[in-house]
């Protein structure tokens, strides 16, 4: 597959309260921030970028919902009506029992769920190659990924501001997970 | 100290609110003794006296699990648990005076079940006759409330006398007093369920249910801090009260009433699984005679604050909350009912009675005077520890 790249330009500093401020700045400033690059969660830029909110929850509770009710229904039609046995004395369909394997079902499918969604969305695939905009996000820095378009001066006077590193890299196209 | 909070005008409201709980409540339960009987209305009396001393020990325990874990985010608020748990000395003489009628509540409290030639002996009850005897219940009963109330109170010494003087060797001390009450909390909450409501029916015992009476007194005490917090935040009382805080105490709303449910099914599924007849007795008679209320309690303490409170933005919408709590209150109120009348009155072989006045008017009753105890004594303190350690992370804290 042939990729083709694009120039982005980067904003990289190594201090999470900065990201936040030099992020602020960038959208008063109107200045289009396609994505933020972060070695930890840091909970405030998501907010400030106006993130929406996932729907990964939703997709996991619905998966783990209708698992499980899928789960209780195999339960109760085997040992209901497909091949109803005494054990102990108990009743047919015996309701406390079968809680545990349900919730267990959920809670298993709802998890497994999330994960294999979160890789689909992020495009994970096995034997992946890597393009970190830089080798050092994966470590310590804060990276903020902005257009082409982007104002150059601004940027680069922000990045002097705040003590950060300003530079223009190439990048495959689809780098921003839209 | 200051205490400028005290004359908002927004306060006449609560005091209004207790004044008229506790005027309905000795009415009602006055013409609820005459209507439903003497047994009925001790039983009630014990329910609700119990309820309350839990829901303010469980403050108490708020306070020193968030100290001893370091947590920050509680302290913008953390006076409405300080002032929830100096209710455990009222409820404590209230369930005093309760234990007057301790033959009527307590089936063990007759001498002929555990005099071997009287035609009443009874084998097992004698069996526990040196743990539950009327004096040592009643030192017992003493010492528990004793021990609460002198710590609790320690607690709020000095907690006050930090935010006072701002000296951090109080709050050294502060961490070992919830040290201390954490290790006494470990084994009084325990045996006092056991004596106060497990002892209903002597012949039935579960090993969990201290943790069980624990965890509905937790999750109520939890529903009971959100509704003040709401109300202080609305009337702009306490400023410092933020979206975070309610988004916490909704998950805190949220897990434990998944924690009471677990411990509900642990309790029932293992009955009901073993099926020995002594143990399912217990469930039977609460599953023939009050059905409805079997399974209502589930809905109204599981299904409902599962359901409403899962989603982050539900959280924090101050309805959603308000409407939540009150449900789970309602329902551990119709919770703790359960799991005493039905002892009771099968104790006394008497007909199976429901809800009714006597158990309205103490309920109003121990409400009010609640409300009015936690309310003065937040009147008395300044709104919000301000020289305490972590109550800069408690207003910039991140959820």
């Amino acid at each position: 597959m042939i990729e083709r790249e694009k120039i982005f330009q980067v904003i990289l500093t190594d201090d999470e309260h900065k990201l936040v401020e030099i992020v602020k700045k960038l959208k008063e400033a109107d200045q289009p921030v396609l994505d933020v690059y972060s070695p930890v969660p840091v909970e405030e830029v998501e907010h400030i970028l106006e993130v929406p909110e996932s729907r990964l929850p939703k997709a996991g509770f619905w998966i783990g919902f209708s698992m499980g009710a899928a789960a209780l229904l195999l339960m109760v039609w085997m040992m209901g009506y497909s091949y109803p046995i005494v054990f102990g004395g108990k009743p047919y369909i015996p309701w406390p029992s079968l809680v545990p394997p349900t919730f267990e079902t959920s809670v298993l499918t709802s998890a497994y769920g999330m994960g294999i969604i979160m890789f689909i969305v992020s495009k994970l695939v096995p034997m992946l190659k890597a393009h970190p905009i830089d080798p050092r996000v994966t470590d310590y820095l804060f990276a903020i990924l902005l257009d082409e378009e982007a104002d150059e001066d601004f940027l680069k006077k922000l990045a002097q501001d705040f003590d950060a590193e300003y530079k223009k890299v190439n990048a495959p196209e689809d780098v921003v997970i839209t | 100290m200051n205490l400028e909070h005290a004359n908002h005008k927004a306060w006449r409201k609560p005091f209004l609110l207790s004044i008229g709980l506790i005027a309905f409540g000795l009415l009602s339960a006055l013409v609820g003794y005459f209507v439903d009987g003497h047994v009925h209305f001790v039983a009630s009396w014990l329910t609700y006296s119990v309820f309350f001393i839990g829901i303010a020990l469980a403050a108490v325990f708020f306070i020193a699990v968030h100290t001893i874990a370091h947590g920050g985010w509680q302290v913008a608020f953390l006076r409405v648990p300080e002032a929830m748990m100096t209710f455990i000395f009222f409820g404590g003489i209230i369930l005093i005076i309760t234990l007057l009628g301790i033959h009527d509540l307590y089936h063990w409290a007759h001498e002929e079940l555990i005099d071997p030639n009287s035609e009443y002996y009874d084998p097992l009850i004698a069996h526990k006759a040196p743990w539950l005897n009327v004096p040592f219940f009643v030192s017992r009963t003493i010492v528990y409330l004793a021990l609460w109330i002198v710590l609790a109170m320690w607690l709020r010494n000095l907690s006050q006398k930090l935010d006072e003087t701002g000296n951090l060797r109080y709050w050294q001390r502060i961490q070992f007093v919830s040290g201390l009450f954490l290790a006494v909390f470990a084994v009084t909450s325990t045996l006092s369920a056991f004596d106060w409501v497990m002892s209903t029916d002597p012949h039935w015992y579960s090993t969990l249910f201290g943790w069980y009476l624990f965890s509905v007194v937790w999750v109520s005490m939890i529903a009971v801090l959100i509704l003040w917090v709401l109300w202080l935040r609305k009337h702009g009382i306490n400023p410092y009260i933020r979206d975070e805080h309610l988004h916490d105490l909704g998950k805190y709303l949220f897990g434990f009433s998944i924690f009471w449910a677990y411990l509900w099914y642990s309790q029932y599924m293992l009955h009901w699984y073993a099926n020995i007849p002594e143990e399912t007795a217990w469930h039977l008679l609460r599953f023939k005679e009050h059905r409805i209320l079997f399974y209502l309690i589930i809905i109204l303490n599981f299904g409902i604050p599962f359901f409403a409170l899962m989603s982050r933005s539900a959280k924090r919408k101050p309805w959603v909350l308000t409407t939540v709590a009150l449900i789970v209150l309602i329902g551990h109120v119709f919770e703790v009912w359960l799991l005493v009348h039905p002892s009771v009155y099968h104790a006394h072989h008497l007909d199976h009675w429901t809800f009714s006045l006597v158990d309205l008017g103490a309920l109003s009753f121990l409400t009010g005077l609640f409300i009015f105890v936690t309310m003065l004594a937040m009147k008395r303190a300044p709104i919000a520890p301000e020289k305490h350690p972590y109550f800069k992370e408690s207003l910039t804290y991140k959820t």
